[in-house]
């Protein structure tokens, strides 16, 4: 009997917005691991960023995010709400720690919002990552893919979102290995560099790009001298980032979402861009 | 020891205290981005232990890109990204809102929603 792991699941803006194949692949993969995602109905943006200041109110978009999952998931047995993008992950996981630790907290934003039921702080929120590895396995994953990219040497990043600060941290935050075990898992060769748990520069993509350019081209090039062929991401923002990185050093290394190489692992539609795929594609083949 | 003025509203603002840093620097040791700060993370520290609100009109905090390795890593629990989250957050309640103006944004037509969204939060409130 096939057991099909049902969870609810919130998508965020970029994901919708600027790169659909990241969302795309991963519901192919799903179908494939007996996975169920099951959007939450109504959501907001997260935010993007978590603040650090006193002011609870600015997290009003994930807390009724998360309110809204609480609701959808009343019906049935479980407690998890599940993320793709890695910054979303880190600010509903952030507001959740705040809700469930702050009594205050939780009862003003309760109050504040009159219009919706309260929160009761049950949720826990994972990373695909962490449902990958923890609730599939990453060998019954390897053990389920029919086109092992053993050509393949792929640079793992991890950026900040999934290991900073330590209470949200998926692995060991100085010494993580899931992305690692992961690229294991695909049948893959994973690439071991220095920068990549290094800050790509976050929202100064938008005002400041030459210093997202330098910190990205620095990582880039790490990865690729260490005999990187691509490199993957858990995150829309690393994604954009390292490109303007790529563009800079001057080399063809196609940055991927993770759900896309374990789509080409599984072979299902991985939504790789016309000249992404030939580039993997030449480097699967070794010229 | 008491804390000074501006400590107290960065530990009121953040929950951080200042004063338990001994500047041993491990902070900027592992900052990515000080080749464009004008002071670096624990000269901030430092400043503010003095109560020095030149510190204010730093570009430090507004360099910052909030990606806790300095948090993580201070021996003494100092949370330093959370104290460069409350300068700004001190300097835009004194000195009110900037405005962001996405003309000034060469990239916008393929930058994505979430860099936008971060950048306005970080930048404007
Ligand atoms: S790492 Fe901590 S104790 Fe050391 S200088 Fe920085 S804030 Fe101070
Ligand atoms: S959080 Fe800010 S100050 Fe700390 S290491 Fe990162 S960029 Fe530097």
């Amino acid at each position: 009997m096939v057991i099909v792991i049902r969870v609810i699941y919130y998508p965020g803006c970029s994901l919708r917005n600027s790169y659909p194949e990241f969302e795309k692949s991963a519901l192919e993969v799903c179908k494939k691991l007996d996975i169920e995602l099951e959007e939450i109905p109504e959501w907001n943006c997260c935010g993007v960023n978590f603040s650090l200041s006193d002011n609870i109110m600015r997290h009003l978009g994930a807390v009724r995010t998360l309110i809204d999952a609480q609701e959808e998931l009343s019906s049935t047995a479980g407690n998890e709400i599940t993320t793709l993008c890695s910054m979303c992950y880190n600010v509903l996981k952030r507001t959740n720690i705040a809700l469930k630790t702050e009594q205050d907290t939780r009862e003003n934003v309760n109050d504040y919002i009159d219009d919706a039921p309260n929160y009761k702080g049950n949720l826990e929120v994972s990373h695909f990552l962490q449902l990958l590895r923890d609730k599939i396995g990453f060998d019954t994953i390897f053990d389920k893919i029919t086109n092992p990219l053993s050509d393949l040497k792929i640079a793992p990043y991890y950026g900040c979102a999934l290991l900073r600060p330590e209470d949200v941290a998926v692995d060991k935050r100085e010494s993580p290995t899931i992305i690692e075990e992961f690229i294991r898992a695909i049948g893959a060769t994973s690439v071991d560099y220095p920068y990549k748990m290094e800050c790509c520069g976050n929202y100064h993509a938008a005002f400041r790009k030459e210093i997202v350019e330098i910190r990205s081209k620095a990582i880039v090039e790490s990865a690729v001298s260490a005999g990187a062929d691509l490199i993957i991401s858990p995150c829309p923002l690393c994604t954009y980032n390292l490109g303007l990185g790529v563009e800079n050093l001057g080399k063809d290394v196609p940055v991927l979402f993770f759900t896309q190489v374990l789509a080409m692992a599984l072979e299902v539609d991985s939504y790789l861009s016309p000249e992404r795929e030939e580039l993997v594609l030449k480097n699967l083949q070794g010229s | 020891m008491s804390l000074n003025e501006l400590e107290e509203r960065i530990s009121e603002i953040s929950g951080v205290n200042v004063d338990a840093c001994y500047q041993c620097g491990k902070c900027s040791a592992g900052c990515l981005f000080t080749a464009h700060m004008d002071l670096l993370p624990h000269q901030v520290l430092m400043y503010i232990q003095r109560g020095d609100e030149s510190v204010l009109d730093n570009e430090t905090p507004w360099i910052c890109a909030s990606c806790f390795t300095c948090s993580v890593r201070c021996p003494r629990g100092v949370d330093v990204a959370a104290v460069m989250e409350s300068l700004r957050e001190l300097r835009i309640r004194e000195r009110g809102y900037e405005t962001i103006d996405l003309r000034k944004i060469e990239n916008l037509k393929d930058l994505p929603q979430i860099a936008l969204t971060a950048a306005a939060q970080k930048l404007t409130w």
